[in-house]
């Protein structure tokens, strides 16, 4: 996986993905569209890009690919800064475009036919019974999850802080994370998801399906099976993909199990839409910020504001563990932002 | 553009093989657990039908109960109460 193609060809790995993710943009190596801009300010605009897009999808309770929307905002970024032509146009569809076509099919695929056998293995054991034993069955299937999504996803943000230390020159070019490093990583992706998960929560258990034991056993496993695969034998696929994938498979694998396809379009529009839109507030954040320090101070002032402006909108409608069971059924509208 | 489709078809067999094997393995537990818990329980009523007091019901039934066994003279039948 350490090859020229850096972010693209690393991304979702699982090892050593952290400082591959940082000398795929950094480094001599060009990612997936990302030219060697190794500049402060194109990954800080593109961070801005990502995080932006993240916060709204999660102000709407979508899931959405955090790794494309951070991919989409360093495109942007690096479009801005070195033009069209630096951007590797077939790598970005060969490593993210399909395999986030294929990731939720393989999820549900998977995820469909584990709840089917479930259902069918356990239909005469009593119902209560059963669920018991999901449940304590779904301690250990959760875990599994959330190691998958740490060997995942928390490679991607140690990446991006160390880029942040490399650019700066705190480290050599050639570190590996130090250990803060691995430690804040761990702990933000922790925070994030005890603090701001309810939403996703919310839709993925309540909206897409109503999900039982039996349902969020087979999805989970089916995630953590496949996303640990994917990483251990290098195709990149979408973690969040996955997981929301197997949750509709999960769903239509129950018998007579209503499975709401408008949320799974609604959802699909925010995957489609998730490189560009990132992609586009990338690069208006590099533009602004590269005219100079006033530019550069705009671009975090601004991304400040809108980030405490969503913020301050998730409030009017907080999603906590008291009430993320509740409502859910009637489908929100589509987000206009997409 | 190069997709490499064989380390795909390896992603989905090996992870379908893994998730289906371990649901079907955990399912099967969860089903036997849950037949032998009904099993016993159906044994439990079926003694209470046929009137043998079951220790559960021996120490419940409060003495003079219309439904308990205790209210009713066990030497009329060597079966208990019924």
């Amino acid at each position: 996986m350490r090859n020229a193609h850096g972010v693209a060809e690393n991304e979702y790995d699982s090892p050593g993905t952290d400082s591959l993710v940082a000398r795929g943009i950094d480094g001599e190596a060009s990612s997936v569209g990302v030219p060697c801009a190794g500049d402060r300010l194109f990954t800080v605009a593109g961070l801005i890009g990502a995080i932006l897009w993240n916060l709204l999808t999660w102000l709407f309770g979508l899931p959405s690919s955090s790794s494309h929307a951070l991919l989409g905002g360093l495109v942007g970024s690096a479009w801005v800064a070195a033009e069209a032509g630096a951007i590797h146009f077939d790598t970005l569809v060969s490593k993210v475009v399909i395999p986030a076509v294929l990731s939720p099919v393989v999820a549900g695929v998977v995820a469909l036919t584990g709840t089917y056998l479930a259902y069918r293995l356990t239909r005469r054991a009593r119902k209560e019974q059963a669920r018991r034993g999901f449940k304590t069955g779904q301690v250990l299937s959760a875990s599994m999850v959330s190691l998958a999504h740490g060997t995942d996803d928390a490679q991607k943000t140690m990446g991006v802080i160390t880029l942040t230390l490399i650019t700066a020159g705190i480290l050599p070019s050639t570190a590996s994370p130090p250990l803060w490093v691995i430690l804040s990583a761990g702990l933000a992706i922790a925070l994030g998801t005890a603090v701001g998960g309810w939403r996703i929560i919310r839709t993925l258990g309540k909206r897409v399906t109503d999900i039982q034991t039996t349902q969020g056993f087979a999805a989970e496993t089916s995630s953590a099976a496949v996303i640990l695969v994917s990483s251990h034998l290098g195709f990149p696929l979408s973690t969040t993909q996955v997981c929301s994938g197997a949750v509709f498979g999960a769903g239509a694998g129950r018998r007579l199990a209503h499975v709401h396809w408008g949320v799974a379009g609604q959802m699909a529009i925010a995957w489609t839409v998730t490189m560009p839109a990132a992609a586009v507030v990338g690069g208006l954040a590099a533009l602004v910020a590269l005219t100079g320090t006033l530019g550069i101070v705009m671009v975090i002032v601004a991304a400040a504001a809108l980030a405490s402006g969503i913020y301050l909108l998730s409030r009017r409608q907080p999603v906590d563990a008291r009430n993320v069971n509740e409502l859910p059924t009637p489908a929100r509208p589509v987000p206009a932002a997409a | 553009m190069t997709i490499d489709w064989t380390a795909f078809g390896q992603v989905f067999v090996v992870s379908f093989g893994s998730a289906v094997t371990v649901i079907v393995l955990f399912a099967t537990g969860v089903a036997l657990v849950a037949a032998d818990t009904a099993a016993t329980a159906g044994h439990g009523s079926r003694l209470a039908r046929t009137g043998t007091p079951t220790a559960h019901q021996a120490v419940r039934s409060p003495a003079g109960s219309s439904s308990g066994c205790a209210s009713r003279d066990p030497s009329r039948s060597s079966r208990g109460c019924c």
